[in-house]
């Protein structure tokens, strides 16, 4: 038997602000046509789209602003900016190239080809790649990783969750971690140019990538290739390790 | 329209004022982030207001590091600003509670129970090489306020992630604290 999935679409100027709320449904967030905003999840529920002023949407199910479960597919003129709000809902946001703002809590979060980068999580893991913009993760536990051919600027803040920086940290990199007992492990491509400031009170620095580096007690400065970019790293506990991509 | 200078000039042109202000008022990037400054500093200061707690004390070193522009990283002072202002939302936002997970409950404990630890110690360090009593008096009017801060978001996780940001601001502050005092 095949199920009739219910789809709203919209057509449209151009790039829009659309704002998706779920309780426990996963959320898919694709480029689709240029004119047009679409949503399209359950067989038993019915998606549509509500007008908020401007180019500013927001999905609605039943009438209701948040779907509780399921999965829901979202396809937004390229360019688009996505606010997505979920408490276990998994997200994925692929190739869509606009700003990507997703509050999460237990689920995961993907975001590709993002423009500007805002995520916060509880325990839900975090990956971001090739990000266009600055990079906002906060999270208390899950594990992030960032990646990109040329990273850019970017803050994370996590309690105990990992953190991965993976790619060129040249001119324009700007990376600022705050971790309590979560380890930062940068695996950087050997064509980077930074200088890094790193602040762990009981955590070790490890470094196979050949940073010059040099401090005292709890602080250590280093330079990489004469340093065009810059990272800052603190930690209470955990370590902070660079290595070659 | 000029073009823009760097961010850590307009932020010390919205606490400061200064030369900037023909290109801010026709620069709407500028303008936004000038506004935003502005306006996260008087939630800070609203915060700081309720007990007194010596905000400018504990974090005295942020604006000036600003203005002196002796740190390249701009970041470092609109986070513990933005953070601090995260800390006073326990406060200011009406209470509604945000449901958590099972898990998200546990790693929140958890968290609470790490920055705590992480602050403790730092705490120690700190007040054993504050050179002045206010700088003592600062660390124990944050820890108070911490605690308060707290106890009244217990029962919410939204609130209760927002005074993490606040221990991480708190931690930050503390360890460039230590490291200034060297």
């Amino acid at each position: 038997m095949t199920l009739l999935l219910l789809a709203a679409a919209l057509e449209v100027a151009g790039p829009v602000s659309l704002s998706v709320r779920t309780y426990g449904a996963d959320v898919e967030v694709a480029p689709g046509p240029r004119l047009s905003v679409s949503v399209s999840g359950r067989p038993d529920v019915r998606p549509s789209i509500r007008a908020l002023g401007g180019n500013r949407y927001e999905a609605e199910f039943d009438g209701k602003r948040q779907l509780h479960e399921g999965a829901l597919r979202v396809e937004v003129p390229a360019g688009s900016a996505i606010d997505v709000s979920t408490v276990l809902g998994r997200v994925s946001i692929a190739g869509v190239g606009g700003p990507a703002r997703v509050r999460g809590m237990s689920g995961a979060v993907r975001v590709a080809g993002g423009a500007e980068v805002d995520v916060e999580t509880v325990d839900g893991g975090i990956e971001v790649d090739d990000a266009s913009g600055k990079v906002r993760i906060h999270t208390t536990s899950g594990v992030s990783a960032v990646s990109a051919t040329a990273l850019g600027e970017i803050e994370l803040e996590t309690a105990s969750g990992a953190a991965s920086f993976r790619g060129a940290c040249g001119a324009r990199c700007r990376i600022d971690v705050d971790s309590v007992s979560g380890e930062v492990h940068f695996a950087l491509a050997p064509g980077s140019a930074f200088s890094a400031s790193l602040i762990t009170t009981s955590g070790h620095v490890r470094d196979t990538l050949g940073l010059s580096l040099h401090g005292r007690e709890a602080w250590t400065e280093g330079r990489f290739h004469g340093g065009d970019g810059a990272i800052e790293c603190e930690t209470f506990s955990g370590d902070i390790v660079f290595g070659a991509r | 329209m000029s073009r823009c200078p760097p961010r850590e000039q307009v932020d010390d042109f919205a606490l400061h004022g200064g030369e900037l202000a023909s290109h801010v008022a026709s620069c709407p990037r500028c303008a936004a982030r000038a506004g935003w400054v502005q306006r996260e500093a008087e939630v800070v200061r609203k915060w700081a207001a309720q007990d007194d707690a010596a905000v400018a004390e504990l974090w005295g070193g942020v604006q000036s590091r600003i203005r002196a522009a002796r740190r390249r990283w701009w970041l470092a002072g609109g986070v513990a600003v933005a953070a601090a202002a995260a800390l006073a939302v326990v406060f200011l936002r009406p209470a509604r509670e945000t449901e958590a997970t099972e898990s998200a409950t546990l790693a929140i404990e958890s968290a609470e129970v790490q920055y705590r630890r992480a602050a403790e110690v730092l705490e120690v360090e700190a007040e054993a090489r504050a050179r002045t009593p206010e700088q003592r008096t600062a660390i124990a009017q944050a820890r108070r306020s911490l605690v308060r801060a707290r106890s009244a978001g217990a029962h919410d996780a939204a609130a209760r992630i927002r005074v993490l940001e606040g221990y991480a601001a708190y931690l930050r502050s503390l360890r460039r604290a230590l490291r200034d005092g060297q």
